[in-house]
């Protein structure tokens, strides 16, 4: 009988290892946003409006991680809020990567990366000012809290490797113009690529934030809301905010689930 | 003391969306009072030139606020910021009730004031470049104005090469500028003709310039604005680069010049005025030296500011143009020639 019960307790305690699953998801998303945005180097006048919300990306959840890669990205437009001139037209794409360890059944830490991105925006009816651009890669502390068929999520900008485009009065970067490397054969000065004028910005120097809140509807579907919010100055007491919610169905047109047996 | 984590972590999670507005400075006012503080304000931060034009903006804005009820109407609030603008005297720098509106308030500075015409375009076709008379023109079809530029002989003298570029606001391939220069080469001088031009893309000019130099040339800074503070300033020396082109044109150039020639057109004169094969003729240029900044005030009103000068090698402010190396008075009573035209042909003989 002692037999029988140890040989059950070997069972039922490997029974939970053989039930841990590997569930690999490639999903397409798909809903719409919110967007702000304020410059105050140019006018203390708040931007907002609605548009669409996209991403493509591929996730792997393993007992042990969870990560995944991905193009995600806002196409909009947004409309002062002091007067009705000069409507903007927003496009914010984006490839990113990130990866979560698991620290128990409910967190997970770890990285999130936007690898690259570009954050434009076009003014109507300005002419140097009327092309705005900020191109990064982002290294982001990440945490998800899962509860159910819930994910919480909280990712904390730590670096920003960055360029924006305009300065305090001219439409150029800020430090290319501090450093005296303006002129008009400088290709780079222009170019949202051109990694030359890119600046460090570690936490501290701007606040960079993203929340979500991811609910399992069924199987293959899932809806989520997303906030995310960028704070910083170029230029000391000018800051640039940009702001971002957006709610978004996943489809996952491939969504593979196997279990994971010890030693695998 | 999980559970208190947990609620924590949601916690955390809710109150932080939505509240990037918190971050954000308040939304601005838009009473009368408010708009002219926004807009001086503007001026005496972001305008670059204020002591080369000897306006005393605190001076200056103190004066008119004292005159702002909240009971004006949009137009006599705005002619009240339209003051500021025009003591400026800089044509870069303008404001604009409505910019979609052609019969909107404006105010800005016209250059054009108290010059007599430097060029008249019926004279430069009838005599020199229409094709029934002159087949040796080629153009650039397109742009505003139905071409983009024009260059080829002219009959007075068929060794020297003629190029007008009318505007610099138009898109000139590396292949396209190739091209003209590659038809002008063998001439043995040439007339470039910036009459009328009123600027456009800086780079379009400086890309042109450097096709008159084989090598690097110093042709001054330009001072930005960097920071609110009076003594918020940065230089940017600027050196012309050669282009890479076998084609550059190294000979003696005369390059007209009106009171029209602006902006990018003054980028271009001073990136060749060090060169020394390269005179100037005609009338005082337009200037427009500095690089544009340009937004909506609270209330929507348009306005653009130059936020940085040019100063050239020689150590001159360029903002309200430059006499040309030959002054050249175009006699509008004879259609019969171009004086400016003329002239440039004996100086290259």
């Amino acid at each position: 009988m002692k037999k029988l019960s140890f040989l059950l307790l070997i069972f039922l305690s490997s029974l939970t290892v053989i039930v841990a699953q590997t569930t690999k998801s490639f999903f397409v998303e798909f809903g719409g946003a919110y967007t702000s945005f304020q410059d105050v180097k140019y006018s203390a006048v708040g931007y907002g409006g609605i548009g669409v919300a996209f991403r493509l990306g591929f996730e792997s959840n393993t007992p042990t991680a969870i990560w995944g890669i991905g193009l995600d990205g806002n196409y909009g437009k947004e409309t002062p809020n002091t007067h009705n001139v000069g409507p903007v037209t927003t496009l914010h794409p984006k490839f990113y990567g990130r990866y979560l360890k698991k620290i128990n059944d409910q967190f997970s830490v770890g990285t999130h990366w936007d690898i690259l991105g570009l954050y434009f925006r076009d003014t109507e009816g300005l002419d140097n000012n009327g092309g705005y651009f900020i191109t990064s890669s982002d290294l982001f502390a990440a945490g998800v809290y899962h509860r159910g068929k819930w994910n919480f999520g909280l990712d904390l900008g730590l670096l920003s490797f960055q360029k924006e485009r305009t300065s305090f009065a001219f439409s150029a970067p800020q430090n290319a113009l501090e450093d005296g490397a303006f002129d008009y054969q400088n290709e780079a000065l222009e170019n949202p690529f051109g990694f030359k004028y890119f600046t460090f910005k570690p936490i501290g120097q701007q606040l960079y934030l993203r929340t979500n809140i991811q609910y399992q509807w069924k199987e293959r579907f899932w809806v989520g809301y997303e906030w995310t919010a960028r704070h910083f100055a170029e230029v000391k007491n000018y800051p640039v905010t940009v702001g971002n919610h957006r709610i978004v169905v996943r489809y996952n047109f491939i969504h593979k689930t196997k279990s994971t047996t010890p030693g695998n | 003391m999980k559970s208190l984590k947990v609620f924590g972590f949601i916690a955390i999670v809710c109150i932080l969306s939505s509240c990037e507005k918190v971050l954000m400075d308040a939304k601005p006012e838009t009473d009368a009072l408010s708009i002219f503080d926004e807009y001086a304000t503007l001026v005496k931060e972001k305008y670059g030139m204020l002591e080369f034009k000897g306006v005393d903006i605190d001076f200056l804005a103190d004066s008119i606020r004292n005159t702002i009820q909240s009971d004006l109407s949009d137009e006599e609030l705005f002619n009240k910021l339209g003051i500021i603008t025009t003591r400026l005297r800089d044509g870069h720098s303008s404001l604009i009730q409505n910019r979609s509106d052609q019969n909107s308030l404006f105010a800005g500075f016209d250059l054009l004031e108290g010059f007599p015409p430097g060029f008249d375009i019926n004279i430069l076709v009838d005599n020199y470049i229409a094709a029934s008379l002159n087949p040796n023109i080629k153009v650039l079809e397109g742009g505003e104005i139905g071409f983009r530029a024009l260059w080829g002989t002219l009959n007075q003298d068929n060794e020297i090469g003629y190029l007008w570029i009318p505007s610099w606001n138009e898109e000139i391939s590396d292949d396209e500028i190739e091209q003209i220069f590659t038809d002008l080469k063998n001439t043995k001088g040439l007339i470039f003709d910036q009459r009328l031009n009123g600027g456009g893309d800086p780079s379009l000019a400086t890309k042109f310039a450097s096709y008159f130099t084989d090598k690097a040339i110093d042709t001054g800074f330009e001072r930005f604005k960097t920071g609110p503070g009076v003594n918020d300033f940065s230089d940017s020396p600027v050196i012309l680069q050669p282009a890479s082109s076998s084609n550059k044109y190294l000979k003696e150039v005369r390059v007209l010049t009106d009171r029209n020639v602006y902006s990018a057109s003054t980028t271009f004169l001073y990136s060749v005025d060090p060169i020394e094969t390269i005179k100037t003729m005609g009338q005082r240029s337009g200037g427009g030296s500095g690089s544009v900044a340009d937004g909506y005030l609270a209330n929507g009103w348009y306005w653009s500011l130059s936020t940085s000068e040019f100063i050239d090698a020689k150590g001159r402010h360029l903002d309200d143009g430059v006499e040309p190396d030959i002054a050249v008075v175009l006699d509008l009573d004879d259609t019969s020639k171009d004086e400016v035209i003329e002239a440039a042909i004996l100086e290259l003989q």
